[in-house]
């Protein structure tokens, strides 16, 4: 390539960053004003929150005072992070299991199960919460952190099992029969063979499922009743739902949920690699 | 294919068949009164030893109001273990259905509390449920040591479902009028006395309203008030408390006492477009506004009608929300030909198959007495619900004081007109016995919308008395058909 | 003679069952799971659709809460039930596409990796991990009428204060706008399958000289179909289920968001006589809309490309 022909192109590419960033900022601003919104808040004071009822976008008296709140909720945020680690590996682990021979093997009573796995997931849940709950009792199940991971070891919900059904059925069948004709069973192509190159699924479903879990208020509202118990998201909820003083502490409360977005913020920036870039399916060309 | 499905659906009606046998079993009531009332010793003595578990929502003027008497209740019966748990409003009823079904079901009813607090609203369909509350006017046969006697009428009449008492009500809650003297005082008008024409109260607020527009005075947040008072009034317009009994003191009504609907009336209109005509002048706030109280709490409003039980509420000051420091109290203004004021009780009640029957019992007996009265009075919160007291002029409740209270604070604004002759006061009871339990929510439902409406779109009044007689045309078909169910 | 032909039969299935087993015992977790905490609540919900269960007892049988479902007398229940399935098939209907366009878009723009790349993605994804209870009053306190912070700055430039979810006519396009700030969450998935298009496709084609629409049209989006496909079902899926809004915004002026699964909610737990025969029934008249149209879906789903797989 010429030297021209370089110059321009990076003359090209720079011209195409301006731009991007440009329209991105824009878009951003537009995006981002909810956030904004509840960060500004959660730096007012109460004669700012109400202010004669004419709401305020920036603070008049700018305070970090409301950030004490988090302190209090140091107890809860180790259960919920108890929840959400057990239930951010354990879900993916087992919706590959589940999904696995549906993706890569005929048999009979397969179309069955695929159809039953996804129909679970049509179902409205608010009428299952009734009989859910006399089992959850019956089960011992009530008021325990352990009724919020449970479901974690019976694979995920129907939509996820069937995302990496489409997923792992992009995975070309060769490294399956190369496996076989070296005498691996069905156990050893999956542990070695799938899950490595599903990685990225895998840590897509896991963080999708945390930080839906991480949010969740309403299951564990119903199961957990010993305030020690509680997750972030029900103790939020139990404090600020509630009439009363609490519940006009807009300030606090938003505070609070800046507190609440970081844990997941975080995890998503972190995962971010693993869950976009790199999806490889069928390119394993080995 | 098709045997899969043949044999899908032949084991869906095996299993639906199993399953309903199972429940079907359940649609029965097997519960003996006689064999429950048994296990209540009404003999029991300061010594009795034992546990208690009461639930309440966790509102903070409940939790203080539940453990003045939790202490009180512990002084007399100092070997009772009392545990109370708090529950959110938002979910405190449905979890004591879906706890009563688990019940059953199991048959482990450690899950239910043993005592739980009860609003009257609410009263007739956790009745109607079945279940869940204990016939406590039996438990009234069996004890010589208790009457319900002792409790006001209009506390009474609200504790009662069937005509038979469910509840023990714990006070005595009149609709007030709670105004903010320094707010006055800087409009200079003069503080508002009780039962005011209609007339009288609307150039009250035109005066407050031009009084503060001219006064430069600053409220404790240092902002003036002429720019912190947008509303004048402070009120929940869709409380069923406030609703009715505005109906009712224009002249109109409900059902009719043999059940006919008659709400599509003058009368009606007359009570939703004296409603909209002060909200068009910016008397009062949004109609379905979610945050009653707050605005009077922060010296935004002059006027708020309320009852005792938010006494402490109006009068905290925090560094946030810093109370009415100067409060005045007095009977309601009357709006209409006829003075009518909403009110009710709450109250206690009793789990069917409580665990610990004997002290839910006592401690029943206790919310009663003097002792827990002016326990639950001291924390300023709540006026009496039986008659020794309220007519004691020193009763506890009546020497509260606080340093919030200015000179206007009258007490006999909470009890006013209980003497009168024709009685003022009135309850949702007055109508709502009048129609099938299982409509109840409907028809306080459009009561609500035939208010709400002056906020929307169709607020013409026209149009606002289209949505009455619509409104009257639902419940009317509602209630017919629930007659037709039974 | 006879033994044998038996013997085949049986002998044939269980041969067959033995190399299938291994199969059925990696979906173990899912059976057990299904029975358990699925199966058995869903019989149960069927069984009392035909009863008048309120949580506690049972005790009427029959189809009464299927016929007052249907029924279309006026006042009856038929009309506001089947209003608010058109509700929700309306907003299926016009925010499916619309999100799926926008955040395709968007996914788009942000797949090639110029510096900060990370950092922006993680901001247009910011705004889907508000907490939903924290969302609702940033929305009203924004789009309040008449003293909202958008009014006040509409007024502020001029433009009239617009009633937004105040109004009847305005609070379903308002609801359908404020959906959108969810689409980084449909960014995500997009941003994955958009990286699965091998880049050898690109450049052969750009060797004969493609267009942008080209390589869109006949590149990117045929290998994405099987993503469009899980992003669809989903999508139904999701939007018939819509419940959030309840939270802050109730069942809407007049009721005009009074979406079916937010019906199906307060009609079991709302109010004050629990109605959860009739909630279940409702749920399964719901569920067979969502089997029918997933359904459809599957059967005309030929246009999804697996690439180099079973199908």
């Amino acid at each position: 390539m010429s030297a021209k022909k370089m110059s321009s192109m990076r003359r090209n590419y720079t011209v195409e960053c301006v731009v991007k960033y440009i329209v991105f900022a824009l878009l951003l601003v537009v995006m981002l004003f909810p956030y904004a919104f509840m960060l500004n808040k959660s730096f007012m004071n109460i004669v700012d929150i109400n202010n004669s009822g004419k709401i305020l976008f920036f603070p008049k008296h700018f305070t970090f005072a409301n950030y004490r709140i988090f302190i209090d909720y140091i107890g809860y945020f180790v259960n919920s992070f108890i929840v959400v680690v057990i239930n951010g590996l354990l879900v993916p682990l087992t919706s590959c299991l589940v999904a696995f021979p549906l993706a890569r093997y005929r048999f009979k009573g397969d179309n069955f199960m695929f159809t039953l796995i996804l129909a679970t997931s049509m179902i409205p849940s608010t009428v299952l919460q009734v009989p859910q709950y006399l089992l959850f009792v019956k089960l011992k199940l009530y008021d325990t952190l352990a009724s919020q991971f449970i479901g974690a070891f019976f694979g995920g919900s129907g939509m996820q099992i069937f995302l990496i059904i489409q997923f792992m059925r992009a995975i070309p069948k060769e490294l399956d029969e190369a496996a076989t004709i070296d005498g691996a069973n069905k156990f050893m192509i999956f542990w070695r063979i799938m899950m490595p190159l599903c990685m990225n699924v895998f840590i897509y479903i896991g963080v999708g499922v945390a930080i839906a879990k991480w949010n969740d208020f309403q299951g564990p509202l119903i199961y957990l009743k010993t305030d020690a118990k509680r997750t972030m998201a029900v103790a939020f909820y139990f404090h600020f739902g509630a009439s009363g003083d609490i519940s006009l502490m807009t300030h606090v409360k938003m505070a609070m949920a800046v507190c609440m977005t970081i844990f997941p913020a975080i995890l998503f920036f972190i995962c971010q690699k693993q869950m976009i870039g790199g999806v490889k399916l069928g390119a394993v060309k080995e | 294919m098709k045997k899969l499905i043949c044999s899908l659906l032949a084991v869906c009606c095996a299993l639906t068949l199993c399953v309903a046998a199972g429940c079907g079993g359940n649609g029965g009531n097997n519960n003996d009164i006689d064999a429950l009332l048994k296990q209540i010793d009404v003999t029991a003595d300061d010594e009795y030893a034992g546990e208690l578990v009461i639930l309440t929502t966790n509102e903070a003027s409940e939790v203080l109001t539940m453990e003045s008497l939790i202490k009180a209740f512990n002084e007399k019966y100092p070997y009772i273990r009392v545990t109370h748990r708090t529950e959110v409003l938002d979910g405190y009823y449905n979890g004591l259905t879906n706890n009563t079904g688990v019940a059953i079901q199991t048959g482990d009813h450690s899950l239910m509390p043993d005592v739980f607090w009860l609003s009257q609203d609410f009263l007739q369909s956790i009745y109607d449920q079945e279940d869940i509350l204990f016939p406590l006017y039996r438990i009234d046969e069996k004890d010589d040591g208790f009457s319900e006697n002792v409790f006001a009428d209009e506390a009474l009449a609200v504790s009662k479902a069937n005509n038979n008492l469910y509840m023990i009500p714990r006070d005595y809650n009149q609709v007030v009028m709670y105004f903010n003297e320094k707010i006055f005082d800087a409009a200079k008008v003069a503080y508002p006395k009780p039962q005011m024409s209609k007339d009288e109260f609307i150039q009250m607020l035109a005066a407050l309203r031009a009084g503060l527009d001219a006064s430069d005075e600053v409220n404790d947040y240092g902002v003036p008030y002429k720019t912190a008072v947008t509303n004048l009034v402070d009120v929940n317009a869709l409380w069923d408390s406030w609703v009715w009994p505005l109906l009712k003191g224009f002249g109109a009504q409900v059902v009719t006492p043999d059940g006919q609907v008659a709400l599509d009336s003058q009368e009606t209109f007359n009570a939703v477009s004296f409603w909209k005509s002060l909200r068009k002048n910016n008397y009062v706030g949004s109609v379905s506004t979610t945050n009653a109280g707050v605005d009077f709490r922060m010296q935004q409003a002059a006027i708020y009608f309320h009852a005792r039980a938010t006494l402490t509420d109006i009068t905290s000051s925090t560094k946030q929300i810093r109370g009415v420091q100067k409060l005045g109290v007095t009977a309601l203004p009357q709006f209409g030909e006829k003075y009518a004021i909403g009110g009710g009780s709450s109250g206690y009640a009793m789990y069917l198959n409580a665990e610990h029957k004997t002290e839910a019992w006592l401690f029943l007996k206790f919310v009663a007495s003097e002792a827990g009265q002016n326990a639950f009075c001291s924390t300023g919160n709540g006026v009496p619900s039986i008659k020794s007291l309220l007519s004691d002029d020193n009763a506890v409740w009546r020497t509260y004081t606080s340093p919030a209270f200015g000179d206007a604070f009258d007490n006999d604004a909470f009890v006013y007109g209980m003497d009168f002759e024709e009685k003022p006061f009135t309850s949702i009871h007055d109508y709502t016995r009048y129609i099938p339990a299982s409509v109840q929510e409907d028809v306080l439902v459009s009561l609500r919308t035939c208010f709400a409406a002056i906020d929307g779109d169709a607020s013409s009044d026209d149009e606002l008395k289209a949505n009455i007689t619509n409104q009257a045309g639902l419940i009317d078909y509602l209630i017919k058909q629930a007659q037709n169910k039974k | 003679m006879r033994a044998k032909k038996n013997d085949s039969r049986l002998g044939a299935f269980l041969r067959g069952a033995k190399k299938e087993y291994s199969n059925w015992l990696f979906m173990l977790p899912f059976i057990v799971g299904f029975s358990v905490f699925v199966a058995y609540p869903i019989i149960m919900s069927f069984v009392y659709s035909f009863t008048d269960f309120n949580a506690i007892r049972i005790k009427n049988y029959g189809f009464f809460n299927y016929e007052n479902i249907f029924d279309f007398s006026a006042y009856g229940m038929g009309n506001d039930i089947w209003k608010s399935f058109g509700l929700t098939a309306l907003y299926a209907v016009i925010s499916i596409p619309l999100n799926m366009f926008l955040s395709f878009t968007l996914a788009m723009a942000l797949r090639k990796a110029i510096p900060g790349i990370r950092g922006i993605r993680l901001l247009f994804y910011l705004p889907v991990l508000i907490p939903g209870i924290v969302m609702g009053q940033i929305w009203t306190d924004m789009l309040g009428h008449p003293e909202g912070l958008i009014n006040q700055w509409l007024g502020a430039i001029g433009l009239p204060a617009n009633t937004f979810f105040s109004s009847e006519k305005t609070q379903f396009a308002t609801l359908i706008a404020i959906s959108q700030w969810g689409i980084g969450g449909g960014m995500i998935v997009w941003l994955a399958a958009l990286e699965n298009v091998p880049k050898t496709l690109y450049e052969a084609a750009e060797m004969d000289g493609i267009t942008f629409f080209g390589k869109l049209f006949k590149i990117t989006l045929p290998m994405c179909t099987p993503i469009i496909f899980y992003n669809l079902i989903g999508s139904i899926i999701g939007a018939l289920q819509v419940f959030d809004t309840y939270a802050y915004l109730g069942t809407g002026q007049n009721n005009g968001l009074y979406f079916i699964s937010i019906r199906i909610y307060t009609t079991a737990f709302g109010g004050r006589v629990h109605d959860y025969g009739l909630a279940c029934a409702l749920a399964w008249v719901l569920f067979a809309v969502i089997a029918v149209l997933t359904g459809i879906m599957f059967k005309t789903s030929s246009w999804v490309f697996y690439g180099d797989s079973k199908q």
